[in-house]
């Protein structure tokens, strides 16, 4: 965190102490029950296809922010470099999931694409043309144009969401369904014989599968390598996908991850309901920038 | 303790130990090439950068090690995700300079300008998207 934005949290995390309850320990809010979250914001725990953090936020992580700060940007550095804004179109790629970035992995994807980490996506995401060199002049002018998003729109509100986000993976990576379904996982990938199989099937591909060329100066493997798809790799994939699948890790993770965030969530409800409400605020800068400028 | 209060007297205790400094004037974050996204093993960005990508790296040596990030970039982020890979698990987000919001992060043991959770030692791989 920069030094002014942390001094600006543990102010306002002071004058809260002093106005509420005096940092002595009692309490400012009332805790619920994670039943009694989902109840509350109407959260189908059976049905639905996005964590907590993600449904009841719908402005956390929205690619709406994102592109309304690539408008600004556009018009900002117009006659210093030709900067390119895509519009997000809702909807998850075969690739990744549209709200949460998350990568998307089974074996219609292993079929195609193998570990889609050695191999350029078709949209990489650009706003300044590879051809271009950034000279310092473009960096600085960009650097400027940022401050003057910052102060039209404010700076996004993460932080709660995030930690509720946060919660959920914490819970998942130590929840004994999850780690059943990760040892199902790499029993059933044993047969390939790979030397170094992970632990779990968040970590593939392996070093090994990297070719020793992707290996840079600094000793890190380079990814986005525009490798053929090799029969092997192809093999391993779809062998990858289909294990995790007959494991069910995604579905016992994604569960994990549920609960750990309606936890989360309950244990500081009015925290939750102010970041809602915040957000909400924030987004109203973010659309009045793309009614005008998209 | 509550959550608040617990949080609030972490963020105290961390603000009085390290005195939120602000990265030195002789920090040279801009030893991050323009078009890169990096990584440094130490905070504020010392020297040249301990990892450096222009799409994405799988961090070895400097995994779970890194403690101040940039992204020149010219995407529109770069995320730095805690799990090797760069395909799913928590990841933090570094706008390009000309988006605003946050670009870089000296101190990443206090968070990032969108998290109070302490980063540091934490990033496997850095992807641009």
């Amino acid at each position: 965190m920069t030094g002014s934005r942390a001094w600006a949290r543990v102010g306002m995390l002071l004058a809260l102490c002093i106005t509420a309850s005096g940092c002595g320990g009692s309490t400012v809010t009332t805790p619920l029950t994670p039943a009694e979250v989902a109840e509350r914001y109407g959260y189908n725990t059976a049905t639905s296809t996005m964590t907590p953090a993600y449904a009841l936020v719908p402005e956390y992580r929205n690619p709406l922010d994102g592109y309304a700060r690539d408008l600004l940007a556009r018009e900002c550095l117009q006659g210093v470099v030709d900067y390119q804004v895509v519009r997000p179109v809702p909807g998850d790629t075969e690739l990744e999931e549209f709200r949460t970035g998350q990568a998307i992995f089974n074996e219609g994807v292993a079929l195609r694409f193998g570990y889609p980490i050695f191999r350029a996506p078709a949209t990489n995401g650009l706003v300044v043309d590879e051809s271009v060199t950034m000279t310092e002049d473009i960096l600085t002018a960009m650097k400027d144009c940022g401050k003057a998003a910052d102060k039209r729109l404010g700076l996004i509100p993460d932080n709660i969401p995030f930690l509720i986000e946060s919660a959920g993976w914490e819970a998942a990576a130590t929840d004994p369904l999850v780690m059943s379904a990760a040892s199902a996982w790499k029993a059933c990938m044993a047969p390939l014989g790979i030397a170094d199989l992970p632990e779990v099937p968040d970590l593939m591909p392996p070093p090994s599968m990297f070719p020793r060329w992707a290996v840079d100066e600094d000793g890190n493997y380079q990814g986005y390598l525009d490798l053929a798809l090799t029969d092997k790799e192809r093999d391993v994939a779809v062998a990858d996908a289909r294990c995790r699948g007959e494991a069910h890790y995604d579905e016992v993770r994604f569960k994990a991850r549920v609960v750990g965030e309606l936890q989360a969530i309950a244990a500081d409800p009015e925290g939750f309901e102010a970041a809602r409400t915040e957000f909400a605020d924030y987004f109203q800068g973010i659309s009045e920038v793309i009614s005008a400028l998209g | 303790m509550t959550r608040k209060t617990r949080t609030a007297t972490i963020l105290i205790a961390g603000a009085l130990a390290v005195g939120l400094t602000a990265a030195p004037a002789s920090a040279l974050w801009s030893d991050c090439p323009s078009g890169y996204a990096c990584v440094w093993t130490s905070t504020s960005y010392p020297g040249s950068p301990n990892a450096k990508t222009a799409s994405l790296s799988n961090l070895a040596d400097v995994s779970n090690r890194g403690n101040s990030i940039v992204n020149n970039g010219k995407t529109s982020v770069a995320r730095y995700y805690d799990l090797a890979g760069c395909s799913t698990g928590s990841y933090i987000v570094m706008n390009n300079p000309a988006r605003g919001g946050q670009s870089r992060d000296p101190l990443l043991s206090n968070g990032t300008d969108a998290t109070t959770a302490n980063w540091a030692n934490k990033i496997s791989c850095v992807k641009f998207s």
